[in-house]
């Protein structure tokens, strides 16, 4: 295939030979090195190989790309449509619906809860009928290749633990993210890029956005290879990817070359397998210096495909270009990737912030999807649009024609998905003509964790990792079944 | 009706039953990481052991249904316990000691007949069949029944008999000797020397040993050298700070706050007391005791005060919008399941929710100990800001010595300000005759009158209202002049009053209906006669004059309404103010007769501004002939300051918040919280109008200054502000100025011109500080600006009958604020200074969260399903059930829980604690999991040796050093790492310990290895966190836009090269170059890391810049002192980085790549030049810059090795 790749396969096998002396067979080392089953793999054992029961059933997606929009995007006003809340303009919101839901303490005290029916303007769109805001005109043009949840639910109420919730399964530190567990679970389907890649993109709406944290794409308990690889738009796509200055790629490959005789020797002194898989990571890294470049330069992308994410899909750091991006990688075979767009906590100035945000990603998730359809890979490209909770219909702050605001609301929001193993077409669940409480089909968080890992060939119950003394589960204990009408 | 079935380990061929004898260790053993393959812990040939063997299968496969969680017991049998064991039931034994088949358990595990299966299918757990091979073997063998191993107190066993007796160096050889023995394992031959004094260097100091210890270990040939060695290592700081390390990642230590906005947290005196603990060899006990509950401590010291703050190392967040309580119990669930699995390798979580499945924590247990750690003296939310209450401050050595000295100094300063002198009494006593004393207030006996007759002369029609006051209606004259008769007591009286009032049917409901509500009185005059003797009529002449309000627009004082003139008068300013207002004007002798009197009263509006007459009027009288103070004078009093009040949360919007006393009354005595802490007014009688005041506290903070202003009369004044930063002043609670700007505080920044009205005014700034110093300065500009009235009513008496404290205050009054003799100025910037300097100092002085009790015990709840807001019962203090009780006259309460961890009886800390020590040498556990000795976690690999090493560890006083020592002097420890075909079949993780360890170095070490061996390592121990330099945006990407580490600048000089156990810890963002090889991230509690190996390592150890500055500084260092050829060069540079010689092989293979490496360099100048520029120092510009580029890059390949990056 490539040069890289004979070169190490070429001296591992000749290792081998030579390790043959110590009485370790070439199987015995093999299946030390991994589980693999052929000793001209050992040159990946980089590559994180999954479990051994994984898939537990046949996987209707390889892999996924979650479009998150971190800070909770007004349902109401994208995807839940509430044409009745047009005759409730500044009415309070009737304690029946509240029903004594607590509220945080943002609003909490304000004397009134008075609706804001949404500004925009919603219009029905394809064979489902499914209603779509104005802010989504890109997002309504392929209504039929997608399912929208509307009645996702969450029990945090603040950001910092609901936005640690969805990712990992609880709302305090320390578990591992969802990419981590899928990388943990199914392993690497590359050889020269992470399985789990996060991408950070810039925003238009809001600019004191919500913090993100690590451990949303960290590992927690697991090993920490399986935490997600942040690309980067500025300086190395990958922590410490670029040769130091003045180092070519000729001198660094004659240095690896070198250190690698050297741990050769250290192997054949000491014996321990560490050492060759050290080699073998050192090889990794090589390749990783030209196939990530390689990835991330989108220079030789046609005109035709650059204009359809859009303008901002020359712009480095942006949601379009991050789409684009999630595209390459998915035809690299990258498990995971997952890309957090900020600035959705519209507290105050939906009517000006929230357009913003919204065509920040309307135009590049519509683009992604078509570009993977044109490509054939969206039936086996799992891909999900959803943020951490929802907002709230009533008020926080001014309320008046112009300008309105929206608290944190956990009981509904509105997600989507689309890809493999989704149907299209669909919309699930719903919620009162105030989008307050679900009054039909209810998905809780972890359900919607459950349909990913399903659709990945993962039973989510079975995925499992013991670490202080539980079995610790990205959904948790409690039954979770994935979201079937959905499903293909 | 079970249906016997054939027992599938008959049929078992060997290789199959040899993995029937594997027990648990694979469950436990890390999946994912390259090494699979299990370790067969249980010794060949032995009896099945049911805590080694069958407990861990029973646990993971059906307590969850049948253990101690009694609301999820199904069909109420329970086989953790030995009454649920060996129960009868249904005609069969759950467990018939001896005969498998017989046994009701044995029966239901390997039914083929899926309605009777246990485990039941659907919930995806099934014991392999060579898990129900060991089930079987057990019973077969007798089915012996013991507690859970963890919960039985250590005993200390006997050493074992072993054959080779010559082997051992202590104890530990014994155990792990018998059970090599036993499994036919042999033990490897001491490690070489280089070999063992690098391993032992890094475990004891986290350092690399230096050429120069090396070659003294290897010429030390006496048998103590290694002894030596290891007690030179245990001496030496480097000791603290490497043992220090692993405690912080197990307590969650932090620089941040590590939830939401994650901003700075000041907490590294904590850091540092922990490193000094190790290097003072702290007994594990006391070690215990200060971190739970130093506070709690007869007398506690401030160091046993930082101890606590052990318990405040959990995340805190203070996001907008979060519920205090819920945030509250969070923060207490954290403390309470990181102390169980810190000091009891408990996993406390589960009992949070639901009775624990595994292990006997109930969550009656669970909650009895949430009581211990839930009465913190302060808030639950951190509100953002690095002192989150409780705090304590924790001056250094130094900071407590010039804390002492600028409060000499100014006590120094403030002595000779008060110092006789009689230059400066002088000017005291002709400044002195310059005061005056405020007149008394007057004591009025007003009367009201009730006009007996009154009329208009403008025709207006003047009705008599209930109150006896005049309203004017209908007609509205352009001039007017009301005339009022009224009888009058008899008596004599001193002064008339005049009332103007306000009215709803008035323009601007004001005190009159002209166009603009204004009026303007003109004359005033009044004649009395007795009564019924009209012609006795005199006139009463006013000879002064005052009125609560002059309009301040022009000439308007109320003395024009006695001057007899109609073209002058007094204005009210009715336009702008619809208020009361009164005159009162003083006759120049007493008026009246004793018969009575009939007085007559002319009001008199007759200005050029036409209606301007007031409409309503009322009239009074009273016997004192005196008037509120007239002269225009104005007194300034005392300031006082309050604050700070954190603003961190809401950033610049904080401007425009209110906190404590803003738009409240002032009231000395009055207190407002702030973030749970109580905030005071503190007086400051030495604050000098003129100077900045810049020991205002805090950073994100806001603070109000107070003082209030007399003034004897409605009157201008001009104020000088300057403030650090935004400011904002009120006068009577009016803004009159909002400055919303960042600035470094002078004099005279703003000039804002303010009204006083007469008597009392309120002045408050409310300073608002951003960061950097917080500070104000204030100076009023009038010409009746006067002395304090006491201090004027002490310059009246005469000097010597004052008393004493009177002089004093007069004295301090005039060289504080007075004087202008150049002398006392001097001094008086010099005490400034000397208080700008005392708080600079004060403010520098870290401050550290601690814990502290609050006086009255919050009370505790169970709290359903973990939720804050379902309360169930009042839970009271008490220690797990299922472990041994606290003893008798212990306090119950933390101290008493602390000791309660280190009675001889508790089963499980000192267990705990040897067990991660044993990690940190030997790179696993005893116990794997060290972070659960519950019955999920993986049994012990020597149990007797670790129970021995624990009642050892407790007898000898809890020495960790005597521990480490016993460990490190072990011949187990000693042994060669170099694995044999033998060890990787058998025994991949090195369980049994039959060669030495070999593993990763950590994160930590790798670094400071690096900056070791090239000599850039600044060995300083303690004080604030350092940020090294790392890739750009990293805290950006993630951070919060208004958290206050959004931005990360990286230090410079000495602090970059520290090692990297000061480096600053963003907990939602760690450093990189530690997570890259596993280091936690400090939200949780981590007592072990995972090992792995990436190419995401391999990129931090080839391209990152310090590690680059690292190899060109080793460079260099060998071109000093290798000597002269490149051979020497190489081998000193390679024994640098792994303590060891290399051979010819690899000399050959340096001087290759070397050349190499020169070729290109010397082919490409730049890349040379750009190369050994990298990293913050400059290169040595005496040597050849493409020498030094390979070199450097020989370096980076030394510092990349396998074996440099190993401990082995």
């Amino acid at each position: 295939m490539d040069l890289q790749q004979e070169r190490i396969d070429t001296i591992t096998r000749r290792h081998f030979f030579k390790r043959g002396g110590l009485g370790l067979g070439v199987p015995a080392l093999a299946s030390l090195m991994g589980g693999e089953r052929s000793a001209s793999a050992i040159g990946t054992a980089a590559m994180a190989n999954g479990l051994p029961d994984l898939p537990h059933f046949a996987p209707k997606a390889k892999r996924a790309i979650y479009l998150f929009m971190a800070g909770a995007p007004c349902q109401m006003d994208l995807l839940d449509y509430k044409p009745k809340m047009r005759d409730w303009f500044d009415k309070d919101l009737p304690d029946s619906v509240r029903q004594g839901q607590r509220l945080t303490t943002m609003t909490s005290r304000q004397k009134r809860f008075p609706i804001a029916p949404s500004k925009f303007e919603f219009t029905q769109h394809g064979q489902s009928g499914a209603w779509f805001s104005e802010l989504l005109p890109n997002m309504a043009k392929m209504a039929d290749d997608i399912s929208i949840i509307r009645s996702i639910h969450t029990e945090a109420i603040n950001h910092d633990p609901a936005i640690t919730l969805i990712n990992t399964g609880s709302q305090l530190p320390g578990k591992a993210s969802l990419g981590a567990w899928l990388s943990y679970g199914l392993g690497s389907m590359n050889q020269n890029l992470p399985s789990f890649v996060v991408l950070t993109s810039s925003w238009t709406g809001r600019q004191e956005a919500q913090a993100l944290y690590n451990r949303l794409w960290g590992n927690g308990f697991l090993p920490s290879k399986h935490q997600g690889v942040r690309l980067r738009s500025k300086g190395d796509p990958v922590l410490y990817l670029s040769n130091p200055e003045g180092v070519s790629s000729g001198t660094r490959r004659r240095m690896l070359d070198s250190l690698a005789r050297l741990n050769q020797r250290q192997l054949d002194e000491v014996g321990d397998p560490e050492t060759l898989a050290r080699i073998a990571q050192y090889e990794m890294a090589f390749r990783m210096q030209s196939s990530v470049p390689e990835l991330t330069d989108t220079s030789n992308e046609p005109q035709h495909i650059l204009d359809l994410y859009g303008p901002d899909a020359f712009t480095p750091g942006t949601f379009a270009s991050h789409c684009l991006l999630a595209r390459r990688m998915a035809e690299r075979d990258v498990r995971f990737v997952q890309i957090f767009h900020r600035g959705w906590d519209q507290h105050g100035s939906v009517p000006k912030d929230l357009p913003n945000q919204a065509r920040d990603v309307d135009r590049p998730a519509w683009a992604l999807i078509q570009d993977l359809k044109q490509r054939g890979m969206l039936e086996d490209t799992l891909v999900v649009w959803g943020g951490e909770f929802g907002r709230t219909i009533y008020c926080q702050g001014t309320l008046n024609k112009d300008t309105y605001g929206r608290d944190h609301h956990p009981r509904c929001f509105s997600v989507w998905m689309a890809g493999g193993g989704i149907k299209g077409g669909v919309v699930h669940g719903e919620t009162d003509d105030f989008s307050y409480n679900i009054v039909k089909d209810p998905v809780h968080i972890t359900r919607l964790n459950a349909t990913m890992l399903n659709r990945l060939g993962i039973n989510d119950k079975r995925l499992s990792f013991r670490y202080q003394g539980l079995d610790q589960r990205l959904t948790g204990v409690e039954e979770t079944p994935p979201v079937h009408e959905i499903m293909t | 009706m079970f249906k016997r079935v054939e027992f599938p380990a008959l049929r078992l061929c060997p290789i199959q039953l040899m993995a029937a004898l594997q027990p648990s260790i694979t469950i436990a053993a890390i999946a994912g990481s390259l090494l699979l393959a299990s370790t067969n812990l249980q010794a060949a040939g032995s009896k099945v052991d049911f805590n080694q063997d069958v407990r861990p299968l029973l646990s993971a496969n059906c307590f969850h249904c049948h253990g101690p969680d009694e609301k999820k017991r199904e069909a109420k049998l329970r086989l953790d316990v030995e009454e649920g064991m060996f129960e009868r039931r249904d005609g069969g034994a759950i467990v018939a000691k001896g005969d498998a088949d017989a046994s009701l358990l044995f029966q239901r595990l390997a039914t083929s007949d899926h309605g009777e299966l246990m485990p039941p299918p659907e919930t995806n757990k099934k014991l392999t069949a060579a898990e129900i091979a060991t089930i079987r073997r057990w019973i077969a063998e007798g089915a012996e029944f013991s507690g859970h191993w963890a919960y039985v107190p250590p005993k200390r066993s006997p050493l074992p008999a072993i054959r080779n007796t010559d082997w051992p160096r202590n104890g530990i050889d014994y155990f792990i000797a018998a059970r090599n023995e036993a499994e036919g394992l042999s033990q490897s031959a001491e490690a070489g020397r280089e070999s063992l004094i690098r391993r032992v260097t890094f475990d004891l100091t986290g350092l690399p040993p230096t050429l120069d210890e090396i070659d003294a270990f290897l010429a030390d040939d006496s048998p103590n050298a290694y002894r030596r060695l290891v007690d030179r290592l245990l001496n030496s700081q480097a000791y603290g700070e490497h043992m220090a390390r692993y405690w912080l990642d197990v307590v969650r230590y932090g620089d941040t706050h590590g939830l939401h906005l994650d901003n700075y947290r000041e907490m590294w005196p904590y850091r540092d007391w922990v490193i000094g603990a190790f290097n003072d060899n702290k007994p594990y006990d006391e070690f215990t005791v200060e971190q739970i509950a130093g506070d709690l401590l007869p007398n506690p010291t401030t160091a046993q005060l930082i101890a606590s703050g052990y318990n405040r190392c959990n995340v805190t967040t203070s996001e907008g919008g979060s519920i205090e309580e819920e945030v509250y119990v969070r923060n207490v669930i954290d403390r309470v399941e990181t102390t169980g699995t810190v000091f009891m390798g408990l996993t406390l979580g589960c009992a949070v929710c639901h009775d624990h499945k595994f292990d006997p924590f109930t969550m009656n247990d669970f909650y009895s100990m949430f009581a211990y750690f839930n009465s913190i003296d302060g808030g639950a939310l951190d509100g953002n800001r690095k002192d989150h209450r409780p705090i304590i401050k924790a001056p250094t050595e130094l900071q407590t010595r010039d804390l002492t000295h600028w409060k000499n100094e100014i006590a120094r300063i403030k002595k000779d300000l008060a110092a006789p002198n009689a230059k400066i009494d002088a000017a005291q006593r002709a400044w002195e005759k310059t005061l005056t004393p405020r007149p008394a207030e007057p004591k009025h006996d007003w009367r009201i009158l009730d006009p007996d007759s009154f009329s208009s002369k403008g025709g207006a029609d003047l009705k008599k209202q209930q109150d006896k006051s005049l309203l004017a209606s209908g007609k509205n004259p352009a001039k007017e002049t009301y005339q009022v008769e009224v009888k009058l007591a008899k008596g004599r009286f001193g002064a008339i009053r005049l009332e103007a009032l306000p009215d709803p049917s008035h323009t601007k409901k004001s005190l009159a209906r002209s166009s603009n509500g204004n009026a303007v009185l003109t004359t005033f005059t009044a004649e009395i006669m007795p009564a019924g003797k009209p012609d006795q009529c005199q006139l009463i002449k006013f000879t002064r004059a005052w009125a609560d309000h002059e309009q301040p627009d022009g000439d308007f004082k109320i003395a024009n309404a006695i001057d007899g003139r109609n073209d002058t008068g007094w204005a009210v300013e009715g336009h702008n103010k619809a208020e009361r207002r009164e005159a009162i004007f003083v006759a120049d002798k007493p008026f009246g007769f004793d018969e009575g009197s009939l007085l007559r009263v002319k009001i008199g509006f007759n200005s050029r501004f036409a209606q301007h007459n007031f409409g309503r009027v009322r009239l009074a009288v009273s016997k004192a002939a005196d008037l509120p103070e007239t002269s225009p004078r104005i007194e300034l009093g005392d300031w006082y300051s309050m604050g700070d009040f954190t603003t961190a949360s809401y950033g610049r919007r904080s401007f425009n918040r209110s906190f404590g006393p803003e738009g409240k009354p002032f009231k000395a005595d009055q207190k407002f919280s702030d973030n749970g802490e109580q905030r005071v007014w503190i007086h400051h009688p030495e604050w000098t109008d003129g100077f900045i005041h810049g020991d205002l506290p805090g950073n994100e903070s806001a603070t109000y200054i107070y003082r209030r202003i007399w003034s004897s009369r409605a009157q201008k004044a001009v104020i000088h502000t300057g403030s650090s930063d935004a400011i904002k002043v009120f006068v009577n609670d009016k803004a009159v100025l909002s400055l919303n700007e960042e600035r470094e505080v002078a004099p005279n920044q703003d000039r804002i011109e303010i009204s006083l009205k007469p008597g009392d005014n309120d002045l408050m700034l409310k300073v608002l500080n951003w960061q950097g110093d917080a500070g104000f300065c204030f100076r009023m500009e009038s010409p009746n600006l006067a002395a304090p009235n006491d201090v004027a009513l002490i310059a009246a008496i005469d000097p010597a009958k004052r008393k004493p404290e009177q002089a004093a205050r007069i004295r301090n009054y005039f060289r504080h604020h007075a004087s202008i003799d150049a002398g006392v100025v001097a001094q008086r910037k010099a005490l400034f200074a000397a208080q700008k300097s005392l708080s600079d100092t004060e403010r520098a002085v870290p401050t550290t969260l601690i814990f502290r009790e609050r006086a009255e015990p919050r009370e505790a709840f169970m709290l359903v399903r973990g939720n804050y807001d379902q309360k169930g019962d009042k839970m009271s203090r008490r220690t797990p059930l299922s472990l041994p009780p606290m003893a008798e006259g212990l306090p119950n309460d933390r101290l008493g829980f602390a000791n309660w961890l280190l009675d001889p009886k508790h089963p499980l800390t000192a267990r705990v604690a040897v067990n991660r020590f044993w990690q940190q040498a030997f790179g696993v556990g005893l116990v794997k999991t060290s972070e659960d000795f519950g019955s999920q976690g993986s049994p012990p690999s020597h149990p007797v040796l670790l129970d021995w090493l624990a009642v050892d560890f407790r007898e000898s006083g809890w020495d960790i050093k005597h521990l480490m020592k016993q460990i490190v002097m072990s011949a187990t420890y000693r042994q060669s790492s170099t694995l044999s075909a033998e060890h990787l079949e058998r025994d991949p993780e090195n369980r049994l310990l039959a060669r030495g360890p070999r593993f990763r170095l950590d994160a930590e070490m790798l670094r400071d290895q690096a900056l070791s061996a090239s000599g850039l390592l600044v060995r300083k121990i303690g004080g604030p966190s350092v940020k090294p330099p790392q890739p750009d945006g990293l805290w950006k990407a993630v951070g919060y836009s208004g958290s206050n580490t959004v931005q990360f600048y990286a230090d410079e000089g000495d602090k970059v090269f520290r090692r990297s156990v000061y480096t600053f810890w963003k907990r939602t963002s760690p450093p990189p170059q530690m997570t890259a090889f596993d280091a936690p991230s400090r939200e949780s509690c981590a007592p072990r890391r995972e090992r792995t190996n990436t190419p995401l390592q391999a990129l931090v150890l080839l391209n990152e810049p310090q590690y680059i500055e690292a190899a060109r500084n080793l460079a260099e260092r060998v071109l000093r002192e290798g000597g002269r050829t490149a051979e020497s060069r190489a081998a000193h540079m390679f024994r640098l980085a792994t303590s060891r010689r290399a051979n010819k092989g690899e000399i050959n293979e340096l001087l290759a790549v070397l050349n190499d490496h020169l070729k290109e360099f010397k082919a490409n100048a730049d890349s040379a030049k750009e190369l050994i520029h990298v990293g913050t120092g400059a290169p040595d510009a005496g040597v050849p810059q493409a020498e030094l580029a390979a070199w450097t890059m020989v370096a980076n390949l030394i510092l990349n090795l396998d074996e440099t990056i190993t401990k082995g």
